[in-house]
């Protein structure tokens, strides 16, 4: 099936030129190396379809935001990306999504390998109730990581890539709960971080912060996507616009425009677009 | 968007909406003014480049308040960035019209001599065109600005074809010189005052369309 938008382009304008052929994903003109691809996708909750076939090619080391409305399914999106909707009952997703090549929804894939190489930050920080050591130490372990040398390794390059470090580094035995709320969301990100991901997803990241500590994770995102590819839900357009390279605009289940930001805070080709971007509906 | 900022918007747009008319003003003023030889005339369009000034400021002033406070996007972004430009370009219109009304004031102090027939059509020529220019951006009207990067290339030819007759008259009169001369500047700005409607013009094809269209003239 063609993604070609289900809403009219502006009069004069032609449509989605983001679009490689009728049966590609859109794909901006610029993306040269692709590592996410997602092929005619549909997510299922029950009958109600969330996500309508929505096709689009996501490049590597590259910052991707997810824009739309409340329900316009980008978070369903964003969670399909390492499978977390399979938790879900009753949830089921037709088409498929590739990493790097690879279907994760090809039969046999392991989820715990999949949920480490796609990482995943959520809207309130979740440290978990133990040292802050241990929280990023958590996932290593489980990968069988026993060697306290290495531990250590892992520990201070994680959180000195979440810019987190200078802040910590005396304290690294103390309890997570007890740092701020900007320092515990870049706790988190150091402890997706120490799985060596290569994608990162985030759901409204910031969302729970305050002016600075946003500020600090926004620059955080900057430096990240030079080891990680990072596909984000942001409800703040500002924020959008300040961090992506491209942004997807979704609504009602539908992509509509996917192109590079600034073409799509300038100029989008949709009117939808353009009249969620200036806040005229949404 | 807020109801507010739409609000606020409509008040930028009004404000030089009001702005476009004062220029258009001094400008028929200024070239009335060559055409009649009268310096009363040609004073009035000086003294009233004041307000156009002042009016210049406020209109910054407001689209500067509204990008820092409502971030716009999209064609907001673009319609507040093509006002502050084209607040610029009028505000120079204005100059160019006061330039022309002080050339009036020295003519008026030479011999009696009457403007080439070539000045008097690249002034009708101007004004349809600022005219058009202020109608194409006020209502954001692209075709009417396609139209009015066409004409550029008429007033360009009255320009060079004026320069011509001045330099040819230099030679044969010599008393002409000064007469001449102010002819040639008058020329001149009538044909920067072209130069800023194009440029004008070119801001509302950016609005409709996104394109920046500068440097590639469209047909």
């Amino acid at each position: 099936m063609s993604p070609s938008p289900v809403v009219p382009s502006k009069p004069g304008r032609p449509p989605l030129s983001v679009s490689v052929g009728p049966d590609e994903p859109l794909r901006p003109t610029d993306v040269t190396d692709p590592l996410i691809r997602a092929d005619k996708v549909s997510v299922f909750y029950g009958d109600h379809e969330a996500i309508k076939k929505v096709s689009l090619v996501m490049p590597r080391n590259k910052v991707v935001a997810l824009i739309g409305p409340s329900g316009c399914g980008k978070s369903t999106f964003l969670r399909s990306i390492n499978r977390l909707n399979d938790l879900i009952p009753g949830c089921r997703i037709t088409g498929e999504i590739s990493i790097a090549g690879q279907n994760i929804y090809a039969p046999g894939i392991d989820l715990v390998s999949l949920r480490r190489r796609v990482g995943l930050v959520f809207q309130k920080p979740n440290p978990f109730p133990k040292s802050i050591y241990d929280n990023v130490a958590f996932g290593p372990r489980l990968q069988g990581i026993k060697s306290r040398n290495m531990l250590d390794g892992i520990v201070e390059e994680s959180l000195k890539k979440s810019a987190l470090w200078d802040e910590v580094r005396d304290r690294l035995a103390s309890s997570a709960l007890g740092l701020s709320g900007g320092q515990q969301q870049r706790l988190c990100i150091a402890r997706a971080l120490a799985t060596k991901p290569t994608v990162m997803l985030m759901d409204e990241p910031c969302s729970a912060l305050d002016p600075i500590a946003t500020s600090k994770v926004e620059d955080l995102i900057n430096e990240l996507k030079n080891i990680v590819t990072i596909v984000m839900v942001t409800h703040n357009m500002q924020q959008a616009a300040r961090v992506s390279d491209y942004t997807a605009f979704f609504y009602m289940g539908t992509l509509v425009e996917y192109d590079q930001t600034a073409t799509m805070f300038t100029s989008p080709q949709q009117k939808q677009t353009e009249d969620y971007i200036t806040g005229r509906f949404g | 968007m807020s109801h507010h900022f739409v609000d606020l918007l409509e008040d930028l747009k009004s404000r030089l909406a009001r702005m476009t008319a004062l220029v258009q003003q001094i400008v028929d003023l200024s070239i009335e003014s060559v055409f009649s030889a009268n310096a009363e005339i040609a004073q009035r369009a000086i003294d009233s480049d004041t307000r156009i000034d002042e009016e210049e400021v406020l209109v910054e002033k407001s689209a500067i308040d509204l990008i820092a406070l409502y971030q716009p996007a999209a064609v907001d972004l673009r319609l507040i960035s093509a006002i502050v430009k084209a607040n610029n370009d009028f505000e120079r219109i204005a100059d160019c019209a006061v330039n022309i009304a002080q050339r009036v004031l020295l003519l008026a102090r030479l011999e009696a001599y009457g403007a080439p027939d070539d000045l008097r059509l690249m002034g009708t020529s101007v004004t349809t065109t600022l005219r058009e220019t202020i109608k194409a951006f006020n209502f954001q009207e692209d075709q009417l600005a396609r139209q009015v990067l066409r004409s550029d290339d008429v007033v360009d030819a009255l320009y060079h074809q004026i320069v011509q007759d001045m330099l040819s008259s230099m030679e044969t009169d010599s008393q002409k010189v000064n007469a001449d001369l102010a002819y040639i500047m008058i020329a001149k700005n009538l044909e920067r005052i072209a130069d800023h409607c194009t440029n004008i013009a070119e801001n509302v094809i950016y609005v409709a369309s996104g394109k920046i269209i500068r440097h590639r003239h469209a047909g």
